[in-house]
């Protein structure tokens, strides 16, 4: 039975509280990938693309194709996330963030996946996390990462092959992690 | 543990929202749109009243209070020669930046009423100076236009690593360089000039200020990064 959600709710109101009760946990785990496993982040990712997501409402219920609509919302969420980060790494916020439903599933679940993933650039993050996990076509990436289909197969290839090295990296035994004598390429930690 | 199965637990578990979480996202969206349309209507206001202005200046010129319009005078300086009929298309006139330079930018031209409201080794965030006296209805606390870190409404400046850039958009000229115009989502535009072959200086315009395309460009071309901004970006 359809709850009673009281009255001075518009129509823009009802539809978009019964997509969020229906995608909010698909979201959150969508963006707990992007986020290499951060769960606070996460909840910050998909606040701030729910919120974008109800100012263009009529946007998003016109498009062609809704889901990777509201993809590309949440990629553009975490670029701006990012942005936001080194503004906040740069000037400390006193102000703490709204942790309205901050899951308890982080990092913590398997870390060597999430440092491997935290590793990549975001888009390259979302690149594999798109193509390898949600399986999406080439071109349904290339819409939600806002770039070309050229840029997604590099990026995905490029991720996947940082993501088997880092992942052997974490899985190598002690002995043989202390024959390196070289501190990693700087580079490679962060593109 | 394949790698699929193992960024499917990573991911963690899919539940159903609490009807509290999707009470307050509703909320959060309300609020954004009624910002959003409280900002249209303010700027809308802000050009009528320069329209007014401009219309009376106009026709009072001429002998007796004569209706008949006169041309407008020509520009003093060379950006205001380019902000003239952008003013007139657009409804935002840029004029010349006369504050104290930032640390590691300079700017030339900023929209008319926008001051630097915060600024890194890194960036800069331009915003309205409405944002300096809050009016009636408007919580500083929680609307992001008044949250320096957040550049929603605002022309953030920043330089990045040019792997974070997407490679679309449209190629122009700013200035000299070869730049992209790119829509990076809503109405939020950004300008990416390559400083370096690693390193991408971006303006973003993340509003509805009514700036042109041109206008957009006209504030990168006078937006100059420092080397300690691109030095820190250049790996």
């Amino acid at each position: 039975m359809r709850q009673d959600r009281g009255s001075g709710r518009s129509e823009r109101d009802e539809q978009f509280h019964d997509f969020v009760a229906d995608r909010r946990g698909h979201l959150l785990h969508t963006a707990r990938l992007l986020t290499a496993g951060d769960g606070h982040l996460a909840e910050d990712l998909v606040q701030t693309a729910l919120t974008k997501l109800y100012v263009s409402w009529t946007a998003y219920r016109r498009a062609a194709n809704p889901d990777g609509y509201v993809r590309r919302v949440l990629v553009n969420a975490l670029i701006t996330e990012r942005r936001r980060a080194w503004w906040r790494f740069e000037r400390p916020s006193e102000r703490l963030p709204e942790r309205a439903d901050a899951e308890s599933v982080t990092a913590d679940t398997d870390p060597e996946l999430a440092h491997a993933l935290g590793e990549l650039p975001p888009r390259m993050r979302a690149a594999v996390v798109f193509r390898f996990f949600y399986e999406l076509d080439v071109a349904e990436t290339a819409e939600a990462l806002g770039c070309s289909t050229g840029t997604v197969k590099s990026q995905t290839s490029r991720a996947l092959e940082k993501l088997r090295v880092a992942l052997e990296r974490s899985a190598a035994p002690r002995s043989t992690r202390s024959q390196h004598t070289t501190m990693p390429q700087k580079e490679e930690l962060i593109r | 543990m394949d790698l699929h199965s193992r960024m499917e637990r990573l991911g963690g578990a899919i539940e159903r929202p609490s009807a509290a979480a999707v009470e307050t996202d509703l909320i959060r969206g309300r609020q954004a749109l009624r910002r959003q349309r409280f900002a249209q209507v303010a700027t809308g206001s802000a050009f009528s009243v320069v329209a007014v202005a401009t219309a009376v200046a106009l026709t009072v010129g001429g002998p007796g209070g004569s209706s008949t319009p006169v041309a407008a005078p020509p520009p003093a300086t060379a950006s205001a020669a380019s902000a003239a009929p952008e003013a007139a298309a657009g409804g935002v006139k840029l004029v010349a930046f006369t504050e104290e330079q930032p640390q590691n930018f300079t700017i030339d031209v900023v929209p008319e009423g926008f001051f630097i409201q915060e600024q890194s080794e890194y960036g800069l965030m331009l915003a309205p100076t409405s944002v300096q006296s809050p009016g009636p209805g408007v919580n500083p606390s929680t609307d992001p236009m008044h949250d320096p870190n957040s550049f929603d409404r605002k022309i953030g400046v920043y330089v990045q690593q040019h792997g974070y850039t997407p490679d679309d958009g449209k190629a122009i000229k700013v200035g000299a360089k070869d730049a992209k115009l790119r829509n990076a989502g809503g109405e939020t535009r950004q300008v990416v000039i390559p400083e370096r072959p690693n390193v991408d200086l971006v303006i973003q315009f993340d509003g509805e200020y009514g700036l042109t395309e041109q206008q957009m460009i006209e504030i990168a071309a006078g937006v100059h990064a420092g080397e300690t901004a691109l030095d820190a970006h250049d790996k």
